[in-house]
């Protein structure tokens, strides 16, 4: 079975390059650790301290996360392909290089984060907390935003063809080179 | 239920997933039920197209659908009938039943007694959050007095059942319980039951953040002790007296009970070889025969 870390302290210690896969971190404490190159795909964790944790480079495919403080967590460069992050803190997370595809960011407070120059099409971001989030540069076609607070992040040079959004984009006319961002009509939720 | 029958595979957790996108509220300990599913599919290495799930209704009973097997999501209550049924027709197949406990012991109540007694060769896991999570929060028959729920303002006028007691005094075969917060727990656990032949009960404590406030993961840390080291699981006495902690604010995590006895199939299938029957008997010809 693979590794279980529930209910643990663990703060302050260096995972660097170990295989994890599928481990489970449930109500641990885990503030500051470095998982530097890990393979943690499939992780499961929830509850759990995770702020300043160091994730560069490190596999989180179909990672999982819910109620979790991961605040200014580095992911530098990491795959988080169809990661998931539940109602989890991940203010000022740095995402720069990561491979987003298909991540889903649900009811998360990601103010301040930095998605700079990130692939983020077809990501949800739904009822997430966006402000002063840096988006510049990103690929954001096809992005659910609905009941996010997206008017209060930074937009510049950015696709945006068929995001989801209620009301009207904070992006103006020049953004969204491959064509003009889509207004969604309120589907009736 | 037993695996005997079914094709051993080498599939990944991952490869147990369905392409349809669970939809729990976030937090939700479901989640972490699911996911220990996967583990154990994958650890006892079921094949998925010798696999049917079958819930009733409720958040838990949606998870056939997020695995990748055959599924059936039927009335509300009645998961354990169709799965009885679909045990006789198709014994070559594993029968996985998934529901909570407002299905599983308010409305499904009645059938209980009778998968355990008949020891259907099936795995029932039970998504136990003491709360109707689905119809935003009424009071369970698992639920404590203490909590309020849309039903019990004022908390509950009743004690709660023990549906580990449930399950060892109507026979079932295999009894274990962990919860949400130890994936790795419940995967092992599941897996047994997977492995066992019989009825495997599997109850799990899962977290509902959104309508039961009081079943915190935390409540539910401090409130299982993991079965002693030194407990015999063939002593139906010594696991009952384990199940009754429950009722005393202590609930064992771990496998309680396991025994080896004569599953339905095989005893309707020795009856039919008794009267120099045919195991592929056709229920029709049968009651046409015997028409007045
Ligand atoms: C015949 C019938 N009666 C009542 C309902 C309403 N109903 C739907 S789910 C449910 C209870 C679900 O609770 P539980 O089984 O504990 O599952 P959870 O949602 O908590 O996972 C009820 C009462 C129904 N669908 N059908």
């Amino acid at each position: 079975m693979d590794a279980d870390l529930s209910f643990l302290e663990l703060v302050g210690l260096d995972f660097s390059g170990l295989a994890m896969a599928g481990a489970n971190v449930s109500g641990s404490h885990v503030r500051g650790c470095v998982f530097a190159g890990c393979d943690l795909s499939g992780l499961y964790v929830q509850e759990s301290d995770l702020t300043a944790c160091d994730f560069r480079g490190s596999v989180l495919e179909e990672a999982f996360f819910q109620k979790t403080a991961l605040e200014g967590s580095l992911f530098h460069g990491a795959d988080l392909r169809w990661a998931r992050f539940l109602l989890c803190d991940v203010r000022r997370g740095q995402f720069v290089d990561a491979n987003m595809e298909g991540v889903h960011f649900m009811d998360a407070q990601l103010d301040g984060a930095c998605f700079e120059g990130v692939t983020l099409s077809d990501a949800v971001l739904r009822g997430s907390s966006l402000t002063g989030v840096r988006f510049v540069n990103c690929d954001l076609r096809g992005v659910d935003f609905r009941k996010t607070n997206f008017h209060h992040a930074d937009y510049a040079s950015i696709l945006a063809e068929g995001a989801l959004f209620y009301g009207k984009p904070p992006w103006g006319g020049d953004v969204a080179a491959g064509g003009a961002a889509e207004m969604v009509i309120f589907d009736g939720e | 239920m037993s695996i005997a029958a079914v094709k051993k595979t080498t599939l990944k957790p991952k490869d147990y997933k369905s392409d349809v996108s669970v939809v729990w509220c976030p937090g939700c300990g479901h989640y972490g039920i699911l996911n220990a599913i996967y583990r154990a599919l994958s650890e006892a290495g079921v094949d998925p197209s010798q696999l049917i799930s079958i819930s009733g209704i409720g958040c838990s009973s949606r998870s056939p659908y997020f695995i990748n097997s055959y599924k059936m999501h039927t009335l509300h209550g009645r998961a354990g009938p169709v799965a009885t049924g679909a045990q006789l027709a198709r014994p070559d197949l594993a029968i996985l039943v998934l529901g909570g406990d407002g299905d599983g012991f308010s409305i499904g109540g009645g059938h209980m007694p009778h998968m355990a007694r008949k020891n259907v060769d099936m795995t029932y896991v039970l998504f136990d959050n003491g709360i109707y999570g689905l119809t935003k929060g009424q009071y369970s028959p698992t639920s404590r007095p203490e909590m309020k729920a849309y039903t019990t303002p004022y908390g509950g006028p009743e004690e709660p059942m023990n549906p580990l007691l449930y399950m060892l005094t109507y026979g079932a075969t295999y009894v274990a319980q962990a919860f949400a917060g130890k994936p790795s727990v419940c995967a092992e656990l599941i897996k047994g039951g997977l492995e066992h032949r019989g009825f495997s009960y599997i109850n799990i404590y899962s977290q509902c953040p959104s309508f039961n406030k009081i079943d915190t993961i935390e409540f539910y840390r401090d409130l299982v002790e993991a079965v002693p080291k030194d407990h015999d699981v063939t002593d139906l006495g010594a696991a009952i007296n384990l199940a009754r902690q429950s009722s005393e604010g202590r609930a064992p995590m771990g496998l309680l009970y396991k025994a080896d006895r004569p599953t339905l199939d095989q005893r309707m299938h020795a009856m039919v070889e008794g009267v120099n029957g045919r195991p592929d008997y056709d229920l029709n010809q049968i009651i046409d025969l015997n028409r007045p």
